[in-house]
């Protein structure tokens, strides 16, 4: 009875039932599709890193918060970056090769460097240092020239849009075999090597700052690493030689006329080292060995098996390298892609926002509605109730068409959310320019339903229905039964 | 045996600041089965004290005792069940609800009680209903389909279904014309003489008081007549 009344109710005040039920369509429909739109982006972000960049879990050092794939950004402007070296590796590839979720495992390390090419370019980048078998694991590289690492071979893979920058822009043809100087200057001091071009590459999709990004050797990202790679540890030296620092040391006298720093002729195994540097100034060596070691790696990356959750492979790992006190942490592709990640779940959030405002604008709205619902229908409810009908059976009639008009015209905002995707998902949304290349990774962005924008949406609906009968019920309550009561 | 007292019951409302006396202290005695009047001009104070009885409006002092128990301490909750279980109304506006139909309406108060189910011998109680107010060829209509006179037919089946102690009848014949009216108050006395059910009704009518068989009159909030006839 109490639904019957609800909706002959509804059917009374047609007019301003199609009012709300159009505000509750178009917020239900926007949030949606928009919903939608936004998980598929992301969905499709997550493949792009996922594939290429993090894998689907990445280990990385735990002496620092949210250490990102692409390397450590600088503490503050006056510091070097500096990202950890994994300690006791051996035992956290036993406990990662043993996982049940894992497909397969490579590893990693990143360092920024600068090209420095016929003294003409100085162009910074990031690069991945990488054995051969990386390739194996992470296999969405498409080589465009040349070809792959070979095993124990030092030199470099190009990224294609690098190449094509400095033949447009600085009419720098690069070509296979071609050696660049590389230079990177961090807490160890400036690093300068040669590495020769063994192949240039792309990736099919990706955005801008995945095109900076290009492949080293693993020794020679180690070298031009140097010192600046997580190894913070106090280095004893002696008065004598902390003098050499004092201002009124002659440091000139130490170099030649000809003595800049992009003129340095150097070749990979007689290069300036840490350890060459500890050997000139005397016995005072690190405790540590330094990451230019052959076993020291920033990450390890994993692809999962198919039909695998990342999420409970990281979490197995964690409590696994928790439970013997490693220094490490797995995680999954989002931390391991930022700051990127941030921009597109910052976007999902902003959007969600903006949602729960249209929310509740639409929840605002309906009270309205039904507090003046609630004021023609007085006499109504004071005759419910001088009959016996108690304040609970009032505040039910109001849940009850609440929750119709929500459910109805949901229901109809949803099928039109999912009639824009699936639209859509037939069009196809390019994204090709810069901006929409960042959000979608570039190619046609195919928009599909997920669970997510099916489960935002009901909760979006639910929390319409549940709130926006709360102050016209407790407008009802106080109607009294004398309302029904005709007065002397 | 007396159903309803009213023991000094008083009322008085607010009128901006000023206090204005409603009911100045009323004794009434009900007996079941009572065809009682209650009488007087306008502004009487007949319609409170019907309020008061009808427990949706409480008195300033004095109490109102149903069926043996006073009712001024008790709270919303059991005030309603009371309401439901021992008392019907019929208003003089009809107060049917719009949206829903004949048969629909007098079977509403049924599902407001505790056990809000209509059972067989709820169904055949309304088939009796129905027969005796002669609205059998209307139970589809809705309210709005109906003439004033069909409308309070309605309204007398609906406080009849949950067999009530005692039906409160504000000005039932107020919106009828006279021949209609009359039909209403001969269905009154009629399901009052073969239910004995107590019937209690406000009005100003004379012709409408005659048809009692117990009548008090109320002039400037108290009682001035209170008599029994035979």
């Amino acid at each position: 009875m109490v639904w019957a009344i609800a909706i002959r109710n509804l059917w009374q005040h047609r007019a301003k039932t199609l009012i709300i039920g159009m505000l509750v369509t178009i917020g239900i429909m926007l949030s949606f599709a928009g919903n939608a739109f936004i998980d598929s982006m992301i969905k499709n972000i997550s493949g792009i890193f996922t594939n290429y960049y993090t894998g689907n879990v990445l280990i990385t050092s735990s002496e620092t918060m949210g250490a990102s794939v692409f390397g450590s950004e600088s503490e503050d402007a006056m510091s070097f970056p500096v990202t950890p070296v994994l300690k006791d590796f051996d035992r956290v590839m036993e406990i990662v090769k043993a996982d049940p979720g894992v497909e397969s495992v490579t590893r990693q390390l990143s360092t920024y460097a600068m090209f420095n090419i016929d003294e003409l370019g100085m162009d910074y980048a990031c690069f991945f240092g990488v054995e051969p078998q990386y390739f194996e694991v992470m296999n969405g590289v498409e080589l465009v020239q040349g070809r792959l690492l070979m095993e124990g071979e030092e030199g470099m893979l190009l990224h294609y849009d690098l190449w094509k920058k400095f033949k447009e822009q600085k009419s720098i043809d690069l070509k296979i075999g071609d050696s660049i100087q590389l230079n990177n200057f961090g807490v160890g001091g400036l690093k300068i090597r040669e590495v020769p071009i063994v192949g240039i590459f792309k990736f099919p999709l990706g955005n801008k700052r995945m095109f900076d990004m290009s492949f080293l050797d693993a020794k020679s990202a180690r070298y031009l690493m140097g010192s600046n790679s997580g190894v913070r540890e106090k280095v004893a030296v002696s008065a004598e030689k902390t003098a050499l620092l004092s201002d009124d040391s002659d440091l000139d006298s130490l170099f030649g006329d000809d003595s800049s720093a992009s003129s340095v002729k150097t070749e990979g195994s007689g290069a300036v080292s840490a350890a060459n540097v500890f050997d000139i100034l005397g016995d005072e060596k690190p405790s540590v060995k330094p990451a230019d070691q052959p076993t020291s790696w920033h990450y390890v990356v994993i692809k999962t098996k198919k039909g695998v959750n990342p999420d409970t492979v990281v979490k197995r790992l964690n409590a696994a390298f928790d439970d013997e006190d490693l220094m490490v942490r797995s995680q999954g592709w989002g931390i391991s892609a930022m700051p990127d990640s941030l921009t597109y779940f910052g976007v999902q959030l902003l959007f969600n926002v903006a949602v729960f405002i249209l929310g509740f604008v639409a929840i605002i709205i309906i009270m309205n509605t039904l507090v003046v619902s609630v004021m023609e229908r007085t006499s109504e409810i004071g005759t419910m109730r001088a009959l016996g009908a108690q304040k609970g059976f009032v505040t039910k009639m109001f849940i009850a068409e609440t929750s119709f008009i929500t459910l109805v015209f949901g229901a109809i905002g949803m099928a039109l959310g999912a009639g824009i995707i699936l639209a859509l998902n037939k069009i196809g949304i390019p994204t090709d320019n810069d901006t929409l290349r960042y959000l979608g990774g570039g190619g046609i962005l195919r928009p599909t339903i997920g669970a997510s924008p099916i489960a935002f949406s009901l909760c979006f609906m639910a929390l319409i229905a549940l709130l926006s009968w709360i102050y016209p019920v407790m407008i009802a309550l106080k109607v009294s039964p004398l309302k029904a009561i005709s007065s002397d | 045996m007396s159903i309803i007292q009213l023991n000094q019951a008083k009322k008085n409302y607010m009128l901006g600041k000023t206090v204005v006396e409603a009911v100045r202290g009323v004794d009434i005695d009900i007996s079941a089965g009572d065809f009682i009047s209650i009488a007087g001009p306008s502004g009487s104070g007949k319609s409170t004290i019907l309020n008061m009885i009808g427990l949706i409006d409480t008195p300033t002092s004095g109490e109102v005792m149903i069926d043996g128990k006073a009712t001024s301490k008790l709270r919303d909750r059991e005030l309603t069940n009371l309401r439901h279980d021992f008392i019907g109304f019929i208003f003089q506006s009809f107060n049917l609800i719009p949206v829903l139909t004949v048969r629909e309406n007098i079977e509403f108060p049924l599902l407001l009680g505790k056990k809000p189910k209509i059972t067989k011998e709820h169904r055949e109680w309304i088939e009796y209903l129905i027969g005796e107010v002669g609205l059998g060829d209307h139970l589809k209509h809705r309210p709005n389909e109906l003439s004033g006179g069909q409308r309070q037919r309605v309204a007398i089946a609906r406080a009849m279904v949950t067999k009530p102690e005692v039906v409160l009848a504000d000005e039932p014949t107020a919106n009828l014309d006279s021949k209609t009216g009359e039909q209403i108050l001969a269905l009154m006395k009629k399901v009052n003489k073969e239910l004995n059910t107590t019937f209690i009704f406000s009005t100003h009518d004379m012709k409408v008081v005659d048809i009692a068989d117990h009548v008090v009159r109320i002039k400037d909030g108290l009682v001035i007549e209170n008599t029994r006839r035979a």
